[in-house]
């Protein structure tokens, strides 16, 4: 279990973490968000000792990172995959932090394999793509078979299977019972991997919850509807007090008002319905709605072809409606 | 700590650019012996001090070398980002960084030694060849010794200022320029201060005291020069630990 209270960190006037405090269950896949600049590697790095704190505590079951004797059984972390010197083989580079802490060669050949890199261990890193550095750090990170894992965006530079692989280790890991905090920008693969969210901007904790509940409470839900008498049933849920907002000639989105009772209203009407789905927002739409205060460095939205009502159209889009 | 030591062998050993420096400080010595003893003048009038002298005289170039080899050892680690790999294995740094520095400096005086017996006896059957007489007094002895010091010392130094520059061509480009730039300024400002013989007072100067042949003719003498470089390596050391202890990584 990792226990976070109270962490601080400043670099000169810019306070990089806010008195940041949350929990990582053991047996769950926890994702550590925010935007960049948030302050979620800085966070880490002081976790384990390596950025000084200016205040708090980060505890690994109960004790500090530097109270830890042979860490490597204990936290396996991976906060950049170019820590590796090019000039050495990977193979080289393991047993090098494998030693340190007692840990023998056969180790590292099992590990190697493990992370697909038994071809090319005795291959100098300089000539290593991002995706096979990624895996040598995740090799490092499972030397000591730790009871405690640290990722930060492990998935960067891997193709579609390597993110696949690295997904099913980290769940493998928690479902052993270990104890799983990662980081990453690929929300979607935080979606289908995470149990639970820490979630923070401009150093701050936002919020820490479960998945589920995150995206129930922030994602935006909606009704699509389609028919043939779209106008007529679009004008009586704005009487109703929808918001409702026309997607083509035949099709509306409607926020504010459940599925069944948009049914039960079209069978009132006789309106034939082609499509009734109640859709949600994603994980990334959640996650954007609570950091979109926070965020440090946001581009111009470029501009986006809409759809035009025809002239003749009772039912102008109504504002803030989701497109 | 044996774990440690394995670990930073295994670092010091496995990268190509210290075999590369190492050949050189190895490579140069014995070229310029093997000429300077094939080629001269009189080897029947040459002694095994005078041998101590060429031998060491090349090799001050390999200790700087070894210097080098210090300095990158550590400064590497911070340009390529491995000291938080090293540091995250190993949370106590102070542990991690002395061990580092004793596995330097140990296979640095090994080197030392193991180059310094292959040039003195490559030139000493060269020589002998040539019908010299090569008996080698004490003072000849302690001055091959003291090469190996410097060189260990050499080694310290710029591990020292790799700890508080932790950029490898600053620490480098201070290394090579504290003798020659450096030393050279402080003596100047030393003679317009009034001090006569401003030799003592430079560590790195005084320093090559301990290759000196001829005792009598020592000032400083071998132990200060020894003593006064590595106490400035020592504190330059502790400094730079403590001063790692409280950064970030």
């Amino acid at each position: 279990m990792i226990e976070i209270q109270g962490l601080t960190k400043r670099f000169g006037r810019t306070l990089a973490v806010d008195s940041l405090s949350f929990q990582v269950h053991p047996g769950r896949v926890t994702g550590f968000l925010g935007p960049n600049g948030s302050g979620k590697s800085t966070s880490m790095r002081c976790m384990l000792a390596l950025d000084r704190a200016d205040a708090g505590t980060a505890l690994f079951d109960g004790k500090p990172y530097t109270s830890i004797h042979r860490p490597l059984f204990q936290v396996g972390a991976l906060l950049d995959a170019g820590y590796v010197h090019p000039g050495r083989s990977a193979r080289n580079h393991l047993r090098s932090v494998a030693a340190s802490n007692g840990i023998g060669s056969k180790r590292v050949d099992e590990v190697l394999a493990l992370v697909g890199l038994t071809e090319v261990a005795k291959r100098r890193v300089g000539g290593y793509s991002l995706g096979m550095r990624q895996r040598l750090g995740l090799a490092a990170v499972l030397l000591g078979d730790p009871h405690t894992v640290i990722l930060d965006e492990p998935a960067n530079g891997l193709d579609p299977e390597g993110i696949r692989w690295i997904r099913d280790v980290l769940v493998h890991l928690a479902s052993q019972g270990k104890t799983v905090l990662v980081s990453s920008h690929l929300l979607s693969e935080m979606a289908q991997m995470a149990d639970d969210l820490v979630v923070i901007g401009m150093g701050r904790l936002i919020e820490t919850s479960s998945v589920e509940n995150f995206v129930n409470k922030h994602a935006r839900q909606w009704v699509r509807v389609r028919s043939p008498q779209i106008d007529g049933l679009a004008q009586q849920l704005r009487i109703d007090g929808a918001m409702v907002t026309v997607v083509d000639p035949t099709a509306i989105e409607v926020t504010g008002v459940p599925a069944a009772t948009i049914g039960e209203m079209a069978a009132r009407h006789g309106a034939i319905l082609h499509e009734l789905s109640p859709l949600q927002g994603s994980l990334e739409d959640a996650f954007l709605e609570v950091t979109a205060s926070t965020q440090e460095y946001r581009a111009q939205n470029p501009p986006v072809p809409t759809y035009t009502l025809p002239p003749n159209s009772p039912l102008p889009p109504p504002q803030g409606a989701p497109r | 700590m044996i774990d440690l030591v394995k670990s930073e062998w295994i670092k010091l050993h496995t990268v190509r650019v210290n075999y590369v420096l190492a050949i050189i400080a190895a490579a140069f010595p014995l070229v310029v012996v093997i000429l300077v003893t094939a080629l001269s003048r009189y080897p029947e009038e040459r002694t095994g001090n005078d041998l101590v002298g060429i031998v060491n005289g090349t090799m001050v170039l390999s200790a700087l070398l070894l210097g080098v080899v210090g300095a990158l050892n550590l400064t590497s680690e911070y340009s390529h980002g491995t000291i938080r790999t090293t540091f995250a294995a190993v949370p106590q740094r102070a542990n991690a960084l002395l061990v580092k520095a004793l596995v330097a400096v140990v296979a640095t005086m090994t080197f030392a030694a193991l180059t310094l017996l292959a040039t003195y006896g490559i030139g000493s059957l060269i020589l002998s060849g040539r019908n010299a007489n090569l008996s080698l007094d004490g003072n000849g002895r302690t001055a091959l010794m003291g090469l190996v010091i410097l060189c260990a010392l050499l080694s310290l130094l710029g591990y020292g200022l790799g700890l508080l520059i932790r950029n490898s061509a600053a620490t480098v480009a201070v290394l090579v320029l504290w003798p020659l730039l450096l030393e050279t300024i402080a003596s100047v400002v030393l003679r317009a201060a009034g001090v006569d013989n401003p030799l003592p007072w430079l560590p790195y100067q005084s320093a090559f005291a301990m290759l000196n042949t001829d005792a009598a003719n020592g000032d400083p003498s071998r132990l200060h020069g020894g003593l006064y470089l590595g106490s400035v390596a020592l504190a330059l050391i502790v400094f730079g630990i403590i001063v790692n202890e409280r950064r970030d990584a």
